[in-house]
């Protein structure tokens, strides 16, 4: 109960007004405002470490700073600012009361108080230094009697556990490891309404069919994390959000909201863990290709017909800007994950898994590594038979729907895993013992996102299949801008229908 | 964020296509029953595994288990608080392996850990007994 107060009211309350911001009307603001405040006390934690103070200090400083700009933001956007109209308020609560009810099954674990080995090694132990003031956290960290805990790991955990010692002190210390578990779940949550979402304006059997689904991903989640998501670990964490943020970047329609939503979620991802970070990158590289895709009318241009030197400079400002937002809606969501990754260096930790080489061959390493990976996707396979199906039957459903093509999703699912496997690889630790330590862990991800392509596909299905299907009301959300993308990856700026967006929204300029 | 909205009857669709009207065919009827099918196996299959592990997690055993692990954690805590002075430079034995590593993640705080016995000025160790039920601290002064 305490780790729920610290949650709420730690956390919840501080992200509160940004998350209102963002999500508006959608169940996701319940489970965002937690991550938000954990992702302000992670960028808090930086500023401990970088800058000095305690943790307690910095996290107000930022909280109260973002808060700040929310409001300037909301009085400066004035005219140009979405309306608030969106889902229908009595299904936006009964989104929320479905996914805390699925939430709340596998929490009941935290009757049984569980100290996974990482949990404490890592975690509490990183909780502690943080809790302790900028230089302990400096001298702690950069202690090599700590090495084996990777204290190269971002602060995003450990800080919600050292913001819970900040409120109730160190008499408890497993309320760190509950914090890490009601996180766990708000990431899920994040996920679960994502793919609610994907039916928020069908028929009211496909809504009901979109939350079901949503809080059956939400325990899928819990299931395939198995001991994992309920012992203070941060794997799931990180899979759940980086999930969360690959539905609503790159699966739901394009808006502002979809947008903010999935960069905070690849914001939290990155500020999580090391695997994190790197899938957050590539997650934030495929939204930015399908946001803002690079263009090269430079080149258009001068194949067309060489004009004058004056055409020809602006085509390459054009070019030049066009790349240059894109690298933005890579590089500013991705700032607080590589704040931590600069500062962590600049103090002299080094990632132990790719400090030095194995003996091992690489043959050997790839072949074991491709079969303990292969072994936790086992819904690998029907995943990508409903790929088929759905893309040979429902592809016109899913463009009518707005809903992105699934290349996006899978190209996200491949990128990560081959950034695991490489890890694996190249790493220095034996290979066997290493796998048997970690796999079950690091494919969390992988599963995850094939539940949820398993769901967005039940989704598309039922609203297809349901009679009357197409007699829907007419768009409510504003704040949504495309529709007609999910046949062909949005690479090279075709089919762009930005201009239908509301003036002042981000994907309108 | 609405995803259904081109679906207005008799209206054309947004990337140009017409909206057909009346009943899926018989081919797409039975890709949906397949696709919906297949899904809710799947997700079906993983919730009923997770809340069945759920369930082996939380029996009165397992909990009681859990519980008497919790407080070798707090014991240990507070022990090493108890015998060695704030701030002390400890040296603990092999101390990346076992249990050994939870007394320097345990010390926090309270003590610096050294990696260097030379440079140390207390040394800790787990040994047997009964001390924190399962796990005995050995505290030595050099």
């Amino acid at each position: 109960m305490r780790a729920l107060f610290v949650l709420i009211l730690g956390l919840g309350v501080p992200g509160l007004l940004p998350a209102l911001a963002v999500a508006r009307r959608s169940a996701a603001v319940i489970f965002l405002a937690p991550i938000i405040g954990a992702c302000m006390a992670a960028v808090g934690a930086e500023l401990e470490l970088g800058i000095g103070g305690s943790l307690l200090a910095c996290y107000l400083v930022v909280a109260v700073a973002v808060n700040i700009g929310v409001v300037a933001w909301w009085l400066a956007a004035g005219r140009f600012r979405q309306s608030w109209a969106g889902l229908p308020l009595d299904w936006s609560i009964a989104t929320v009361v479905v996914m805390l009810d699925a939430l709340v099954i596998p929490l009941t674990a935290l009757r049984a108080p569980l100290f996974g080995r990482d949990a404490e090694q890592i975690w509490l132990t990183h909780a502690m230094m943080i809790y302790g003031g900028h230089h302990q956290m400096l001298t702690s960290l950069t202690n090599p009697a700590y090495w084996s805990g990777n204290p190269d790991y971002p602060p995003l955990v450990p800080a919600a556990g050292a913001l819970a010692f900040g409120f109730f002190g160190l008499g408890n210390l497993h309320i760190a490891i509950d914090m890490t578990v009601l996180l766990n779940a708000c990431a899920l949550g994040m996920l679960g309404t994502g793919i609610a979402t994907v039916g928020s304006a069908g028929r009211p059997l496909t809504r009901m069919c979109a939350i079901v689904a949503g809080a059956a991903v939400c325990l899928a989640g819990f299931a395939v994390a198995g001991i994992f998501g309920v012992n203070g670990y941060a794997d799931l964490l990180w899979a759940a959000v980086a999930a969360a943020a690959i539905v609503w970047g790159l699966v739901l329609p394009r808006s502002t909201q979809a947008l903010s939503i999935a960069w905070i979620c690849a914001a939290a991802a990155s500020l999580t863990k090391n695997e994190g970070l790197t899938t957050a990158f590539i997650v934030l590289v495929l939204i930015a290709f399908r946001y803002r895709p690079p263009k090269l009318p430079w080149l258009q241009r001068l194949r067309a017909q060489p004009g004058s030197r004056r055409d020809a400079e602006v085509t390459l400002r054009q070019t030049v800007r066009s790349w240059a937002e894109c690298a933005a809606f890579i590089v500013v969501p991705a700032l607080p994950g590589l704040a931590w990754a600069g500062l962590a260096r600049h103090i002299g930790l080094k990632n132990r898994f790719l400090s030095s080489s194995s003996t091992e061959t690489m043959t050997l390493r790839a072949d074991v590594t491709i079969h303990g990976i292969a072994g936790h996707l086992a819904v690998a396979p029907v995943a990508a038979a409903v790929l088929v199906a759905g893309c040979l039957f429902l592809r016109r459903d899913r463009q009518r729907a707005g809903l992105g093509n699934p290349a996006w999703l899978w190209l996200a699912w491949l990128g990560s895993l081959a950034i695991i496997f490489a890890t694996y690889v190249i790493g220095p630790l034996e290979i066997y013992s290493w796998l048997a330590n970690s796999v079950n862990r690091t494919t969390i991800f992988a599963q995850l996102l094939l539940y949820a392509e398993l769901a967005i596909w039940l989704v598309i299905a039922v609203d297809a299949i349901s009679p009357n299907s197409r007699s829907e009301q007419p768009r409510a959300s504003a704040g949504v801008a495309e529709t007609g993308e999910a046949g062909q990856p949005h690479l090279a700026g075709q089919h762009d229908q930005r201009s239908a967006a509301p003036e002042g929204d981000i994907i309108s300029r | 964020v609405d995803v259904m909205h081109a679906r207005v009857p008799g209206r054309a669709a947004q990337d140009g296509t017409s909206v057909e009207a009346g009943k899926p065919g018989l081919a797409k009827r039975i890709a949906c029953v397949v696709v919906i099918a297949a899904a809710a196996v799947m997700l079906g299959l993983t919730v009923n595994h997770g809340l069945l592990a759920a369930a082996a997690d939380q029996t009165p055993a397992a909990i009681k288990a859990a519980k008497i692990t919790d407080r070798v954690e707090e014991c240990t805590y507070r022990t090493i608080r108890q015998e060695l002075p704030k701030g002390a430079i400890v040296y603990v034995a092999d101390y990346w392996h076992g249990d050994n590593v939870r007394l320097t993640d345990l010390e926090t705080l309270w003590t610096v850990p050294e990696v260097n016995p030379a440079k140390a000025q207390w040394t800790l160790s787990v040994g047997r007994g009964q001390l924190c039920t399962r796990r005995a601290i050995k505290v030595q002064h050099r």
